[in-house]
């Protein structure tokens, strides 16, 4: 089973709560996803529109939150984010990410680094979103990350897992576990990231901008428990050349 | 009267408010906010205790979806 801090989670699929059509829709296709770790995150309220009202629903669902500090450009910023999801949802968890950049929303290691230390002092259970660099992700369970969350591409993007290379590298060396977030757009890909021996993945909109969320749910929770499954009954090795089946001798040329 | 800035509105309440007052009087569940009071986070265990001051900034965050 997989743990993160203190808590165990017998999905390993997290998923977003952004880009739903409505709440009906992304309350329903999380549930089918089996998910028990949804990500949200914080705004200033509108007072003329309210707040959202997904928050009952997914707590009254025994969901557990983890709060992104989306938004932030700084560690000052992220920290801030921080303080406010904690006294907003009483959990100490939070998913870092400081992006400052709009366009491709490339997490900054640098600021990162710095919050990440900071808020593992301050208490909090933390799970950085970073690029897939393997030097990075050691430096941040250094200071107590108690998970890494390596991109495969882009936010948002479906370009799935371009950094295998180096999340193969992350996986061998981490001792915290792995989750990949960003990018993963099929459930074929959240396959392929847990046949890497990813700890979990966290997907937001290959489900959310699908036509069917709920089956599309469904289908990434099949897909991440049967790239699970091969991790753990291990994978064939790969070669340059075939390496024959079926006995090639003793048929036609006796 | 005082008058305090929620959220940028400009807003009025009575001498001796506290912050949960001010959520009660627009009808804010206290559940699923945040208050930051003067560029500070409040505890939300202190959100009876503080009282509004003349001028005081309050802002009010929320949760939203979110990836």
């Amino acid at each position: 089973m997989l743990k993160i801090g203190d808590t165990e989670f017998s999905s390993r699929l997290f998923t977003g709560t952004g880009k739903f059509a409505d709440e009906k829709a992304m309350l329903a296709a999380i549930s089918a996803s089996s998910s028990e770790l949804v990500t949200l995150a914080v705004k200033r309220l509108d007072l003329k529109t309210g707040s959202d009202n997904i928050l009952k629903p997914l707590q009254q669902r025994g969901i557990k939150l983890l709060p992104n500090t989306a938004g932030a450009r700084n560690v000052k910023e992220a920290v801030f984010a921080a303080h406010l999801s904690r006294e907003m949802l009483g959990t100490n968890w939070i998913k870092l990410e400081i992006h400052p950049d709009p366009k491709y929303l490339m997490p900054d290691p640098i600021e990162t680094l710095a919050a990440a230390r900071i808020l593992c002092e301050q208490g909090y259970v933390v799970l950085p979103y970073v690029h897939a660099d393997p030097v990075l992700c050691r430096r941040l369970e250094e200071v107590g990350c108690a998970a890494v969350m390596p991109l495969g591409s882009p936010i948002g993007s479906n370009q799935g897992l371009a950094t295998e290379p180096f999340l193969k590298i992350i996986i061998e060396q981490s001792q915290v576990p792995v989750v990949i977030d960003a990018g993963i757009g099929a459930p074929s890909q959240a396959t392929r990231a847990m046949e890497l021996g990813a700890d979990a993945v966290l997907v937001n909109t290959a489900i959310a901008s699908s036509a069917d969320p709920v089956a599309m749910g469904r289908c990434f929770a099949q897909a991440v428990d049967t790239g699970r499954a091969a991790f753990i009954a291990g994978l064939g090795s790969v070669s340059k050349q075939a390496n024959n089946t079926s006995p090639l001798t003793g048929f036609l040329n006796v | 009267m005082i008058s305090i800035f929620l959220n940028d509105e400009v807003m009025s309440i009575a001498d001796g408010s506290s912050l949960t007052d001010v959520l009660k009087r627009r009808t804010i569940a206290e559940n699923g906010v945040a208050l930051v009071l003067n560029a500070e986070v409040v505890p939300r265990s202190r959100w009876p205790h503080i009282m509004c001051q003349q001028d005081d900034t309050l802002e009010v965050f929320s949760v939203v979806a979110g990836g």
